[in-house]
């Protein structure tokens, strides 16, 4: 029978290798321990022995980039084919036995890095997951016929479904680009249409069960998405949507289907307010020194005042380690990285992506970062890396008049900063009205990780090094 | 307890317990070939007798049935009686007494017998003592119901354990294992025990659950270590008392690694790594990201040639290989 070839882990930390050269011929007889393969990780190059013995057919070629664990060959028996519902690097959604569930989503558009096959642990008919892996699966509502094993054999680990959840994308298309914030929702992702079929196969999605929006139309990213939408609100029986609705008031005049980008935030805004014990409290800051500082910056490289709250605030978490935390586990877990979210408004959304280390960053560095994350918003080009890991977001209405409001947190979040715009206001000198520059920060927080004093502590701490600014 | 960093070897610390137990209870005595005068062919007895005469360190005849029967007969009439047998392999000779009578005379005088006995005996292999005098017979003992057997790895856990066997009111088997005798640890000055059937956490870990007992646990964290430089996280549980099993901590600890290897100097097919990837599996079936893996000693007599001994006994090296297996990881440097 058939043998699997799996690309190797090399390390804990390698995800991923590069077929530098075959050593054999295509359908060369090999055994196993032979050396038949090259390939390079992110930190070396080394070659790979066969892991077993037979006839050794390619489906992988040089140049192809594949995830630990994905299939790049089989070892044959001798006069056995290659399995038919497995094609090689050329093989096209249309040719996928849509009608398994257990498909293996070995899907890959030709030459492109995309020759990602998505092997998941299968054995003949069986799903080889193990009894943890089933367990996390279906705690979290992951599909297992979408995950990519890597255990031995290709069998599911719990490590792989926990990776199928974190599973996003590495680039996006400006047609569709529209990541969700903060992070995918269960088992959901985020990707362009243009490398719809490479997510799908990298996350183990079976794209021949997705169906397009239109008959006969292009699948995209957003296909994709509702698919998996779908088939969690079918496992878990709740989604966003399935709040008890009343009947339509109206024959409505325009209707904006809660599913992408806005399904995500209504599902994450709702079981964030529901989840958490959230409160706002609001503190007045003078900008004076703030105002100050922005002006005498080249006018075309000024920052933004949401750039000096998130400096300020990513120095704060650094003093009051509470406020950087995750209720997890029967616990309030401290967060030693300090990764700032920012929101960032797209057209009918919302992203936020996250200054990694914001509190190590000199100001002119976070700036350049945000500036970089907002961008890449806007554009869908938002890296994986740029919308997970936040322990604390930002959010600025202050360019709509707005001067204090009542964030919702991002979860797993236990805290959220929003800042008010820029007002003209007074304070008093030795009795003496002066004007000032003032804004107000809207602190939201969980109740059930800390209490007021903390949270308003924690404010304080901000407002003074916003107040503070220039001062050395 | 004092004397926080005082070191013993394996073997002083069970010379100490014995003595502080035997100085703290007149009821308790010493039986068994050459454990007077000599002191023991291992020295373990050293010195006893000089303290408790030959009333209470009696040499016997060389004959393993008689030497536990008179343990059994002296228990059952009030005294604590420690026999022993030199060598586990001597097990098997006096196996009547020790299945039939000892582990069953309070079972059959109806919770009216007490049978507060201690065997010692000598286990493992590593010394090139031949396969008559090198086994590991723990799966046997802990088949027969109404025996306790432990198996320490430290000089500290060989003193508790040997009192709290001394003060247990049933048969308890103290097998020491005699590659070990010179290893050194912390032992407190104070006589105190620990408990029986219970387990020691040796190393905390995240990845994978080494269990393990006796000269085994120690090369289990020894693996551990190696393990950890190449980025995988192993707890290590060192079970103590293999007979009963301390389940609830091999069954935590696999709930929360999700990954179980056992590991035994006794040969693989029929020994305890069976029994406890059996629990494992009851209680934490949904837990497991891997089967449970045992390594153990090939069906094999224990080999007389040190070359092939030491490639008999399971070590450090084969344990970290059965680890990275179970957690499909290769070796540092190779490919798999």
């Amino acid at each position: 029978m058939a043998v699997e070839f799996q690309m190797p882990k090399l390390g804990l930390t390698m995800e991923e290798g590069t077929i530098t050269a075959w050593l054999v011929e295509d359908g060369a007889q090999v055994e196993a321990g032979d050396p038949v393969l090259t390939i390079e990780t992110d930190k070396v190059e080394s070659d790979v022995e066969a892991s077993h013995s037979g006839r050794l057919h390619m489906t992988g070629s040089v140049g192809d980039l594949f995830e630990c664990g994905q299939r790049i060959g089989w070892f044959l028996e001798p006069g056995e084919e290659p399995p038919a519902d497995a094609p090689t690097g050329a093989g096209s959604r249309g040719s996928l036995p849509a009608s398994d569930p257990l498909a293996t989503a070995a899907v890959g558009p030709g030459s492109a890095p995309s020759s990602h096959t998505g092997a998941n642990g299968r054995d003949g008919t069986r799903l080889l997951a193990s009894p943890n892996a089933r367990r996390v699966a279906a705690d979290l509502g992951v599909d297992l016929g979408r995950v990519a094993g890597t255990g031995p054999g290709g069998r599911i680990v719990s490590e792989d479904v926990f990776a199928s959840r974190r599973s996003a994308p590495t680039s996006g298309s400006p047609t569709s680009g529209s990541p969700t914030m903060g992070g995918p929702p269960p088992g959901g992702w985020v990707e362009a249409s243009a490398a719809a079929v490479q997510t799908a196969a990298r996350l183990g999605v079976d794209l021949g069960e997705v169906a397009p929006a239109r008959q006969g139309a292009r699948l995209d990213r957003s296909d994709v998405e509702r698919h998996v939408r779908e088939r969690l609100a079918a496992t878990q029986g709740e989604s966003a949507r399935a709040v008890a609705e009343a009947p339509l008031l109206q024959e409505p005049t325009g209707r904006i289907p809660l599913t992408g980008m806005r399904g995500t935030i209504a599902q994450r805004m709702h079981e964030s307010l529901q989840a958490m014990a959230q409160l706002t409290l609001t503190m007045d800051v003078v900008m004076d020194g703030v105002v100050a500082h922005r002006a005498a910056a080249e006018p075309d490289g000024r920052p933004g005042y949401t750039d000096y709250v998130v400096a300020a605030a990513a120095q704060a978490l650094v003093e009051h380690p509470l406020i950087n935390s995750q209720v997890a586990g029967g616990a309030v877990n401290l967060l030693g990285e300090v990764n700032v979210g920012v929101a960032v408004a797209l057209d009918g959304g919302l992203v936020v992506p996250v200054v990694r280390n914001a509190d190590r960053l000199a100001f002119g560095d976070l700036c350049a970062e945000t500036t970089r994350l907002a961008e890449a918003a806007r554009s869908g080009n938002l890296a994986m890396a740029d919308i997970e890991g936040g322990t604390f977001s930002v959010t600025a209405l202050g360019m709509y008049g707005v001067d204090a409001f009542t964030p919702v947190i991002n979860p797993p979040n236990t805290a959220i900063l929003g800042v008010g715009r820029i007002r003209d206001d007074v304070r008093f000198s030795n009795g003496a009205p002066v004007p000032a520059k003032v804004l107000t920060l809207s602190l939201t927080w969980d109740h059930r990780a800390y209490d007021g004093a903390p949270a308003a502590d924690f404010a304080a701490s901000v407002r003074d090094m916003l107040e503070g600014w220039g001062d050395g | 307890m004092s004397g926080e960093e005082r070191q013993l070897s394996y073997l002083q610390a069970f010379n100490e317990g014995l003595r502080q137990v035997m100085e703290a209870d007149p009821d308790v005595f010493v039986a068994g070939e050459d454990v007077g005068r000599t002191g023991g062919v291992f020295h373990n007895f050293d010195g006893l007798v000089d303290i408790f005469g030959e009333k209470r360190m009696v040499d016997t005849p060389i004959s393993e049935q008689a030497i536990i029967g008179l343990g059994i007969g002296a228990a059952v009439v009030g005294l604590r009686p420690v026999v022993d047998l030199m060598f586990m392999d001597f097990v098997m000779v006096a196996m009547d007494q020790i299945a039939n009578q000892a582990a069953k005379l309070k079972y059959m005088f109806g919770g009216n017998a007490k049978l507060p006995m201690t065997i010692t005996t000598m286990g493992g292999a590593g010394l090139s003592a031949g396969a008559q005098h090198s086994q590991t017979l723990e799966a046997m003992l802990s088949h027969v119901p109404g025996l306790k057997t432990v198996m320490p790895s430290t000089a500290g856990d060989m003193k508790g354990l040997l009192v709290a066997a001394v003060r247990d009111d049933n048969p308890v088997i103290v097998v020491l294992h005699k590659k070990m005798l010179g290893t050194k640890g912390p032992v407190p000055e104070e006589l105190y025990d620990l408990p029986l059937g219970q387990a020691a956490v040796r190393r905390v870990g995240t990845d994978v659950t080494i269990v393990a007992w006796s000269r085994m646990a120690a090369e289990s964290l020894a693996a551990a270590e190696q393990l950890a430089t190449e980025g995988i996280d192993a707890e290590v549980i060192d079970l103590r008392t293999v007979s009963p099993i301390d389940t609830d901590t091999v069954v935590d600890s696999a709930r929360r690694t999700n990954r179980i290897v056992v590991v035994h100097e006794a040969v693989r097919d029929g020994g305890l790594g069976a029994e406890v990837a059996a629990r494992v599996q009851e209680h934490a079936f949904d837990h497991l990201d891997a089967p449970v893996a045992r390594v153990g000693a090939p069906p094999s007599p224990v080999p007389f040639s040190p070359a092939l001994e030491s490639l008999y006994v399971p070590d450090a090296a084969r344990i970290a290989a059965q680890v990275r297996e179970t957690l499909h990881r290769p070796m540092p440097g190779q490919v798999r």
